[in-house]
């Protein structure tokens, strides 16, 4: 029986994952990815807020990346957004612990290319 | 955790790579030019030492005892949680296991306390080689950090811990130290080691099983992160066949931590047998931007044979992201633990993390070792590592670390 549920969850779960189709939204983007990734006690938190940046509230989170420099609108220049280029360098790559895989790296490079929906709303 | 003081103080590399290790392979000119780089790069490794400090650093014992030595954790702690100050079985183990012995009470029982007062502390602290994929060196304090636990008469009881933290930013010098946990307990048996227990104050809300090693990933993606200690209040109940634990918390009003959220938590246990142990657990969290849902299940079977514990730990996470946006994640976690030559004991475990079930390559492997060796009874030494792919390699570079830590318990 116990078989039986397992390799239907797994089919389940086969069968229905598609490619990237998760929200390009700030509030997705920052409780699926950076809280839990980045925005941990020691680091990006709004109490600890390393380099002057949280991303464990949507509020903190959209404070932070209305900062200079973080989220680049221009036409053709969203991958020198520096949210982008610290979750793909080589060196001093964030998250430091744990790298991101490119799936969320890359819905995060589409929020950006979308025109960062909600990073001015209040 | 404790009191991890920072590391941006901790790491810094006077004068040579740091923790005088020796560099990495490769030739002298590799090596200066690495270490330049980690010269250059210092605020990069205190981050990186900021995440890892603590890396075991809850004064939790281990998990991996229960069944071998102990069928509850009420066993050897005085929390019914476990974790923290010892009871005096709990320190003729911490004796018996070690290599060398030595009288295991607080400051070797050289500091008699009255006999309603138990104290303790934990001092740990970490060298080793992390790959991220950045290639750093890197020696740092995890956790400085004093327990107390006073009888009060008529089943009440205080616990309270003092340790040094990561300061606030703008308030420095008020905010160095903390204290992670402090709560009053009844208990229905005093100086027994089950019956009813209900706890108010600050403690980590009663989920999973509690391994001591904050990065594993039922730990830091499993509801239980580092320093999510919450307000609450616990009513529980342990008994050498069954344990129940049912929580409910707010988070802290006072200063922010990983835990934004307000939630319940229960989990039960029943041991089957001296051997094994299932369980089932679930969790409520709401804060103004999300609902989670967790649901697992926890499993213990003690191999005699091989005297090898396996623990495992599954869990099940909807999260409801407002406006939209609904993951379920699974969050699993086995550890082999094996006792070996009397003072060592060794952990291997796997982790599994699906960011979205949903979506291809959003999953996370990771392959973890830990070697404890118990030198005395306040003194332990280990080796931790961890591998950790995406994907299995197919969505963004491999991670690890590989780690010497030293506890001294007082």
């Amino acid at each position: 029986m116990y078989r039986f549920v397992l390799g239907a969850a797994i089919a389940w779960m086969g069968c229905n994952q598609t490619d990237n189709n998760r929200p390009a939204t700030l509030p997705y983007i920052t409780e699926a990815i950076l809280q839990p990734s980045c925005g941990q006690y020691d680091c990006h938190s709004s109490f600890r807020r390393e380099k002057g940046y949280a991303f464990d509230t949507v509020a903190a989170a959209r404070a932070s990346l209305l900062q200079p420099g973080l989220v680049n609108l221009s036409p053709g220049e969203e991958q020198n957004s520096l949210l982008y280029r610290v979750l793909t360098r080589n060196y001093r790559r964030m998250p430091y612990d744990s790298p991101l895989p490119d799936k969320d790296i890359a819905l995060i490079l589409q929020w950006i290319q979308d025109g960062a929906q909600g990073l001015n709303e209040p | 955790m404790p009191v991890q003081a920072r590391a941006q103080r901790a790491a810094s590399f006077p004068g040579g790579l740091p923790g005088g290790l020796p560099g990495l392979s490769g030739g002298p000119a590799r090596a200066m030019d690495r270490h330049r780089r980690f010269r250059s790069s210092w605020s990069a490794i205190a981050v990186v030492v900021a995440i890892l400090a603590g890396g075991s650093a809850t004064a939790h014992a281990y998990p991996q005892f229960q069944m071998s030595r102990d069928q509850t954790c009420t066993g050897c702690h005085l929390s019914p949680a476990g974790g923290g100050l010892l009871n005096e079985n709990g320190l003729a183990t911490a004796e018996t296991i070690s290599q060398w012995g030595t009288a295991p009470e607080f400051f070797y029982g050289k500091l008699p306390t009255p006999g309603w007062l138990v104290l303790g502390g934990d001092l740990r602290g970490a060298s080793g080689y992390v790959q991220s994929p950045e290639k750093i060196l890197a020696s740092f304090p995890m956790q400085i950090e004093a327990y107390g636990h006073a009888t009060l008469g008529a089943g009440f009881s205080l616990s309270a811990d003092l340790g040094l933290r990561s300061s606030e930013v703008g308030k420095e010098s008020t905010t160095f130290a903390w204290s992670r946990e402090h709560y009053v307990m009844w208990q229905q048996k005093p100086g027994e080691t089950g019956g009813f227990y209900v706890r108010v104050g600050r403690f980590m809300p009663v989920f999973g099983q509690r391994f001591a090693e904050h990065p594993v990933y039922t730990r830091k993606w499993g509801g239980t992160p580092l320093y999510a200690e919450t307000y609450g209040l616990a009513v529980e109940y342990v008994d050498p066949k069954f344990e129940l634990h049912a929580t409910g918390f707010i988070k802290d009003p006072l200063i922010d931590t990983p835990e934004h959220s307000n939630g319940t938590a229960a989990i039960g246990e029943v041991r089957v047998n001296q051997t094994f142990s299932v369980g089932a657990e679930g969790m409520y969290t709401q804060s103004t931007d999300e609902k989670k849902y967790r649901a697992g299940l926890i499993s213990k079977l003690y191999l005699p044979g091989p005297e090898t514990l396996l623990s495992f730990e599954g869990q099940f996470m909807n999260q409801v992201i407002n406006p939209r946006g609904a993951p379920i994640q699974i969050i699993t976690y086995l550890m082999a633990s094996r006792p070996f030559s009397s003072a060592f004991l060794l952990d291997v475990g796997l982790g599994y993390f699906n960011e979205n079930v949903r979506i291809t390559e959003l999953h996370r492997e990771a392959v973890d070792l830990n070697l404890h060796w118990f030198a005395t009874s306040h003194i332990e030494a280990i080796f931790t590592g961890r591998f950790e792919m995406l994907a299995f390699g197919a969505a963004g570079p491999n991670a690890g670390y590989a780690l010497a830590q030293l506890h001294y318990r007082l």
